[in-house]
């Protein structure tokens, strides 16, 4: 074993390092889109609905372009929605695969990206993440979602008015997305006059809320809203209906996701949100409609919101690379122009920030299915 | 509401005891730090979810396959990996680093096969609670409560009264000295492992139908395990049901009076306030030195 162990050393390390050359060195033809998605831990839901919308776009567009000869390729880097490996995976794939734009979820990674995106002049697409705060983030982030802002104020005003509610309660995840959520919700219903009583925070991915779930009943809060991921909005509606506290429970955006209902059950029934989500409209249009039978055909259960923004940014990068000169700065002027553009999430047009305005419904949750809200 | 969070501390502190023995026994014996440990509780949790899902056996079954999943996983560890390295000489270090790496490994590899989002092992949906002394508390959460201080009993007897206490007990105690006195340190050592890993079982199982499983969920286990095990003195069985006590006491109410986004580091504030102050912690012995 002795004499064998010097050759087979080396061999690892040249093997090792021949395979990473040759994974840097890619077809010229190839064009390149980054995505840095958490494709594990607890937030892999955003990732794997991006990876299906990814799919989908990449298939289509290289179908559209095949006697082009340019192929389409998404690199994915997996973020586990960690600030820290967003940056490093972002910075792998500029410097070492060279990519001219990517597209990004998690208000603490495009927040991380930002600065890096400025300086590399390297488009980010940010297609789920709702801190405000990203929204001056710089000229090279691009948003295709609503901010927390945005969404705040609509259910504030929804509460406030319709549903007659003066004082809410704020339980929010301990992350960027959870306090850039929490500051836009007081900051709104109170602005429409209606008081906060109280915040409390938790951990991600925690075990057990139940000491937090009993602040909350203290404040005797008419509503509580409610900013986690899918797991931990889940997991947080079980005990708190366990422990027999009853509220009028509020959320947002993300909350829209069948794993909640397949967690937390009959605790879900009853929550209202804010949602994007074009595909149970009546009218639907014709793009996204065209989007939900593909996705249903291709993976057997419905898209939602996060989906089809995935789709529609490697759609948006596609036409920036091929309509600009091809150079960093020409992929951010083709993007920052984008206006009425007919995606599958709806009508994308970025403002001067680079954020798009999408519609607003308020959505719940009844017999475990989600529903337009009718009072 | 503090009938409430003293009814959620007692449920807490019942968790942390379990798991800290689980711990607690393997450590004193094998004297490392075996982080895969909560792996070994994770993978027990996910075997029961299998069981239950893809077997459709009944819980009795379910329990029985995790406990025992949890018991073998913790042998193919020693005799597949620690046993090995010690034989080469590893130092504690070295077992410390390899558990770390089999962890993440092991953690992973049920993120592959089983996905990240919360798993539900018990009926979908809250369970049905009863009122107790003005608070709330289910039938998983009672079960709980009784499992603790019964599988306490029947360890703290274990280790009191039969040949194979004493022997664990004198590994514990002094490993070089039960060579010399013609015990197997390395059978007492496997022993311990399956002891430790089929008590992480239990655990697992029992916490898994209270607050439902994720792959990350041995790592939250160990640390409180941990933190409970050094704080109660490591050899104390006594020391480990106070200490979990007092852990659960200080999340519980700790939220309360500090704040809720401080609830983790509370476990880990009141470790560092041990190690400075009472290194060896509520019941231990008093050391002049102790590495990990």
């Amino acid at each position: 074993m002795k004499l064998l162990k010097v050759p087979a050393l080396t061999f690892l390390t040249v093997s090792t390092l021949l395979l990473a050359g040759l994974n840097a060195c890619r077809k010229p033809a190839e064009l390149r889109i980054g995505i840095i998605v958490p494709l594990t831990g607890g937030s892999a839901d955003f990732g794997r609905w991006a990876h299906n919308g990814v799919e989908l776009a990449l298939a289509e567009l290289n179908r559209q372009g095949a006697l082009s000869g340019k192929r389409f390729v998404g690199l994915y880097e997996d973020t586990q929605m960690e600030p820290k490996l967003g940056l490093s995976a972002f910075k792998k794939l500029v410097s070492v695969d060279e990519v001219t734009a990517v597209m990004t979820a998690g208000s603490g990674v495009v927040l991380a990206i930002a600065p890096e995106a400025e300086s590399t002049r390297t488009v980010q697409i940010n297609y789920s993440a709702v801190n405000p705060g990203i929204r001056k983030a710089g000229q090279y982030t691009f948003t295709l979602v609503n901010d927390a802002e945005v969404e705040a104020e609509e259910i504030a005003r929804f509460a406030y008015q319709t549903l007659g509610i003066r004082e809410i309660a704020v339980a929010y995840a301990n992350a960027s997305y959870g306090v850039g959520t929490r500051d836009a919700v007081a900051h709104s219903f109170s602005r429409h006059g209606g008081k906060i009583v109280g915040t409390v925070a938790f951990p991600e991915d925690f075990t057990d809320v139940r000491a937090q779930i009993l602040q909350l009943a203290e404040m005797k809060a008419q509503a509580v809203y409610l900013v986690a991921t899918i797991n931990d909005s889940g997991r947080l509606l079980t005990q708190a209906a366990e422990l027999g506290f009853k509220t009028q429970w509020l959320s947002y955006n993300p909350f829209e996701s069948p794993e909640v209902v397949r967690i937390a059950g009959a605790a879900a029934d009853g929550v209202i949100f804010t949602s994007s989500n074009p595909f149970d409209l009546p009218d639907t249009d014709d793009k996204p409609k065209q989007f939900l039978d593909a996705y249903v055909a291709k993976y057997g259960e419905r898209p939602n919101l996060y989906a089809a923004t995935a789709y529609d940014a490697v759609f948006l990068l596609a036409h920036a690379k091929m309509s600009s000169d091809g150079t960093r700065e020409g992929i951010q002027r083709a993007l920052a122009s984008v206006s009425g553009y007919q995606g599958v999430s709806g009508i994308i047009s970025f403002d001067e920030d680079g954020c798009a305005h999408r519609p607003v419904f308020i959505k719940t949750v009844r017999d475990g299915r989600f529903v337009m809200y009718v009072p | 509401m503090s009938a409430q969070t003293l009814l959620n501390t007692l449920i807490a502190a019942s968790e942390y005891a379990l798991v800290g023995l689980s711990f607690a026994v393997i450590y004193i014996v094998a004297r490392f730090f075996h982080f895969s440990h909560g792996a070994v509780f994770t993978c027990a949790a996910y075997a029961a979810y299998t069981a239950k899902t893809q077997l459709e056996l009944s819980l009795g079954p379910t329990v029985v396959m995790a406990i025992g999943v949890a018991g073998l996983l913790g042998i193919a560890l020693e005799l597949g990996v620690y046993r090995k390295l010690r034989r080469r000489g590893a130092n504690k270090l070295t077992l410390l680093v390899a558990s770390m790496g089999l962890y993440l490994v092991l953690q992973n590899t049920i993120s592959l096969i089983f996905g990240d989002s919360v798993k539900v092992l018990r009926d979908v949906g809250p369970d049905k609670a009863m009122v107790f002394w003005g608070g709330r508390i289910t039938n998983i959460q009672v079960w709980i409560i009784l499992t603790s201080p019964v599988t306490f009993a029947l360890v703290w007897a274990t280790l009191k009264f039969t040949r194979l206490g004493k022997v664990l007990r004198a590994v514990a105690n002094d490993s070089e000295l039960s060579k010399v006195v013609g015990i197997d340190v390395e059978k007492a050592t496997l022993i311990a492992f399956v002891v430790g890993s089929t008590l992480a079982g239990l655990a697992a199982v029992v916490i898994s139908l209270n607050v439902d499983m994720t792959p990350t969920m041995g790592m939250n286990a160990l640390m409180m395990a941990v933190v409970v095990v050094i704080i109660g003195g490591v050899k104390s069985l006594r020391g480990i049901a106070v200490a979990a006590m007092l852990l659960a006491a200080a999340r519980n109410f700790g939220v309360i009076w500090v704040g809720a986004e401080w609830q983790d580091a509370i476990a880990f504030l009141l470790l560092s306030a041990f190690l400075l102050l009472r290194p060896q912690g509520l019941f231990g012995l008093p050391l002049r030195r102790s590495s990990v």
